[in-house]
């Protein structure tokens, strides 16, 4: 467990680190829209291009951190795989067929354009993490959910929680792995096939799990209470969110990207035409 | 008026099938401003009890806990009680409500409603007063115990608080960590002139304050300067231990050889050298 | 038997937040030993020790450990066999705790043995009485209802009753208090005559120099050596060279000498202070 590295701030002092993560939350929610409209393999390399753009200019060790995602990875190819050997096309002949398997040259695209799109969609979320503290995310998404206040919406209290899980998940994580050590060094074995053996193999973890969670809940909300914690009411922060130019030019620049990639899918020869508007 | 005050508390809690458990009996007490005050016992003697009472998180069954005049009974006060009272509990991994150092130390001035400028410089200040200026950036995973403890007393601190209670807050530290930790509290006493209760059940950092209060099964059982450690029986008698120069002093003594009561190493080592030196002329 | 030859461990390997934890560590623990692990803040001490019964397996081309005659670094390993051998008890064991009843609880390692029920029966009973409990008055009694102390006895029962030949214990005497503390040394005093071999990791100087007969002292995933309690404390050098704290009785006679006071440097407990001073100083009244 210790190996997951999902999820992790990379720090650096880096363009991408230091932008509004408002901003940088409104690009990512526009990004994966704009993955979910790419239809063309051009459209695709259009994206990859301004992902790996952005990947240099945030200077993180992508590569390092895909390698800590290996589970991802494998899942993304095996769900290409079973795209590739269940798709059919009644419209064509299969390149190849056994039993119930059929190869398509339909399929295969496909099946690329899944993994492709997967891939983009695990990619930027990972930049984000790495370029941003939680903190900045949840303080981010407090701001950008600050007008739900007015139909009574609990903003700040949903930030908080998140903060608040944000914060406890590596203790969890580790307090996990110590409780399984613990266990296993009875002799437990965690490895069965049936479903319900493996839970009930479970039970001697996550029961001293709970039992550690309610505490450092309650340790939790002492602690806050202690440190004249009321709510939302009265509340100030230190750190306040600053927009700058750059921010905005970087989220209108997205925006061109996504009208890009809408054009790209449906007139290969948009491309020119956006050519020349550019000029 | 004393500033913070305990009259005939007694304190009780459910447990299992039993009905209830008597944690405090008829405790009185009182600490004063810029005192620094050792409250001693062992597991079960009541003592987190205590530092859940002084600022409010639990109330007595009976009697009065009141900070400055104001009773922690009355709802209103509490948030100006927890201003002037500040708790470092014993976990140093349940304390954090954010993944960065200066934004936990932030979470109290920040529902203090202080303009941001304020907050900062009570952030840095805080954050230098233990020595952890150099981490403000870094997340609590890589933090040692002591350090984390650190940062819950800076949490604390930005605070401002007149009295700071830590609940055997170097309970679950090693040697390093407890030191880093008892040298910053001794430190903001002496400097800063804050009162300090410091709840621990290790005789060796009880003998650094200037008065010593034990607590055995529920029950105030002395209260008094360091010369309590000249009666060991008290100690004992709640289970306690005394700190090793105590204890080889009064064997020492037992055995004819009196160095008076050291309270540290160094005492110790300058009473038994004045013994073994003077000790000669004295024969003659 | 532990004998731990060349051992090296990395976390995360090949990603940006890797870290190595151990670097080429050499030691043996020989049968009836009492062996103390000291060190500070990521030494590397539980890293280590969670090799011993296979937690942590032994990383390729990174040395090895063998536990009598089984070899760590194989992959094909019996678990079973090395996890009811070493006997494995962490910091604060009483967060294991998940059964609705103290037997139960102690049971677990027995069941996962698969052994008979009579004997996972006769073997919690038998555990639970060696850790001080009256079976009686507690077999029946929820775990979480115990205090502080016994729970952890509990838990301690519980990896005893898987009867280990080789105990190993990682600070067991963390957060208690000083009659918890003397409880607990004296309990695995009482487990080492039927369990011969123990290892100990532990921050308490004086823990260590009362009870250890070898200790193994790491220092930032290295060792820096292996000594007897009286080698170690007793040589300044050594001490400063490996960042360690004096027991406070040596701190105590190596101050006084420094003070002029002739007493032997090296002493390792309270007795030995009180009779090197009565040897130097004069006496008020003369010993009856």
């Amino acid at each position: 467990m210790r190996d997951m590295t999902i999820g992790q701030y990379y720090p650096s002092n880096s363009v991408v680190h230091r932008a509004d993560p408002r901003f940088k939350l409104l690009i990512l929610i526009l990004f994966i829209v704009t993955v979910f409209f790419c239809e063309s393999f051009f459209s695709f390399g259009f994206m990859t291009f301004f992902v790996i753009v952005t990947i240099l200019l945030a200077r993180v060790p992508i590569l390092k951190v895909l390698k800590g995602l290996k589970m991802i990875i494998i899942i993304v190819l095996i769900t290409t795989l079973l795209m590739t050997v269940f798709y059919t096309d009644p419209n064509s002949k299969p390149l190849a067929e056994w039993g119930i398997f059929h190869i398509y040259l339909n399929g295969i695209y496909a099946a690329i354009k899944l993994a492709w799109r997967l891939l983009l969609l695990v990619l930027m979320p990972t930049v984000l993490t790495l370029t941003s503290t939680p903190t900045e995310l949840c303080d981010g998404l407090e701001s950008l959910l600050s007008p739900l206040k007015k139909i009574k919406f609990p903003v700040h209290e949903l930030a908080l929680i998140m903060s608040i899980a944000l914060r406890l998940i590596p203790t969890l994580i580790e307090e996990t792995d110590k409780i399984m050590n613990a266990q296993k060094a009875r002799g437990a074995a965690f490895e069965s096939r049936n479903p319900f053996k493996k839970i009930k193999a479970m039970l001697p973890v996550l029961i001293p799990l709970f039992v550690s969670s309610f505490r450092r809940a309650d340790d939790l909300a002492d602690a806050m209470d202690s440190r004249c914690y009321r709510g939302a009411k009265g509340r100030t922060r230190m750190k306040k969110l600053h927009c700058r130019v750059s921010d905005v030019v970087a989220l209108l620049f997205w925006c061109a990207v996504t009208v890009c990639v809408l054009f790209l899918n449906y007139n290969w020869f948009g491309w020119g035409f956006i050519a020349v508007l550019g000029l | 008026m004393p500033f913070l005050e305990f009259s005939n508390v007694d304190y009780s809690y459910p447990s299992g099938d039993d009905g209830y458990i008597q944690a405090l009996k008829s405790v009185s007490l009182a600490v004063e401003r810029g005192e620094f005050v050792a409250l001693v016992g062992c597991n079960g003697s009541g003592k987190s009890t205590l530092a859940r009472l002084a600022n409010g998180l639990i109330l007595p069954d009976y009697g009065v806990v009141s900070v400055d005049g104001k009773s922690t009974a009355e709802k209103s006060n509490l948030y100006e009680i927890r201003k002037k009272i500040g708790v470092v509990f014993q976990n140093p991994d349940n304390q954090m409500v954010t993944t960065i150092v200066e934004d936990d130390v932030a979470f109290g001035p920040e529902n203090l409603g202080l303009p941001p400028a304020e907050i900062r410089e009570r952030v840095d200040w805080a954050l230098d007063c233990v020595g952890m200026r150099d981490y403000a950036t870094s997340g609590p995973t890589r933090l040692s115990g002591g350090q984390k403890q650190r940062v819950a007393i800076a949490g604390v601190l930005a605070i401002k608080p007149e009295l700071m209670i830590l609940d055997e807050a170097t309970g679950m530290l090693d040697p390093d960590g407890r030191k880093e930790v008892l040298d910053v509290v001794t430190r903001l006493n002496r400097k800063e002139n804050m009162a300090v209760v410091m709840i621990t059940h290790f005789m060796e950092e009880a003998a650094q304050a200037d008065r010593i209060i034990i607590l055995d099964r529920g029950g105030v059982t002395a209260d008094g300067g360091r010369e309590l450690f000249q009666t060991p029986e008290v100690f004992t008698r709640a289970g306690l231990d005394l700190p090793v120069y105590v204890r080889v002093a009064q064997r020492l003594k037992s055995a004819g050889a009196d160095i008076g009561c050291p309270l540290s190493v160094q005492d110790f080592v300058a009473q038994a050298a004045r013994a073994v030196k003077g000790g000669g002329e004295r024969r003659d | 038997m532990i004998d731990v030859r060349n051992l090296s461990y990395v976390y995360n390997p090949k990603t940006p937040f890797t870290s190595q934890a151990l670097f080429d560590v050499n030691l043996k623990i020989e049968d009836g030993d009492f062996f103390g692990i000291i060190g500070g803040t990521g030494a590397g001490k539980s890293t280590l020790i969670s090799h011993f019964n296979a937690l942590t397996r032994v990383q390729k081309k990174s040395g090895t450990v063998l536990v009598d005659d089984m070899d760590l670094s194989v992959k094909k390993l019996d678990l079973k066999k090395l996890r009811a051998k070493v006997g494995m008890v962490f910091q604060y064991p009483e967060h294991q705790l998940f059964d609705d009843t103290v037997e139960k609880d102690v049971m677990f390692g027995p069941k996962n043995l698969k052994l008979p029920a009579e004997e996972q029966k006769a073997r919690a009973k038998e555990a639970i009485e060696l850790v001080g409990l009256d079976y009686a008055e507690f077999a029946q009694r929820s775990p979480f209802e115990l205090s502080g102390g016994q729970k952890r006895r509990v838990a301690l029962a519980g990896v005893l009753a898987m009867r280990p030949e080789i105990l190993v214990l990682d600070e067991p005497t963390a957060g208690l208090d000083p009659v918890g503390k003397r409880d607990i040394m004296n309990l695995v005093m009482r487990v080492k005559q039927s369990c011969p071999t123990v290892v100990m990791i532990s921050h308490n100087m004086d823990e260590i120099a009362e009870y250890c007969n070898k200790i193994a002292v790491l220092n930032r995933g290295r060792v820096e050596g292996v000594f007897s309690p009286r080698e170690l404390f007793g040589s300044k050098a050594l001490l400063e060279k490996c960042g360690v704290e004096l027991p406070l009785v040596t701190e105590i006679a190596v101050e006084l000498c420094r003070a002029g006071v002739n007493v032997n440097e090296a002493i390792l407990t309270e007795n030995e202070l009180v009779d090197e001073l009565l040897k130097v100083m004069p006496r008020a009244v003369e010993n009856a």
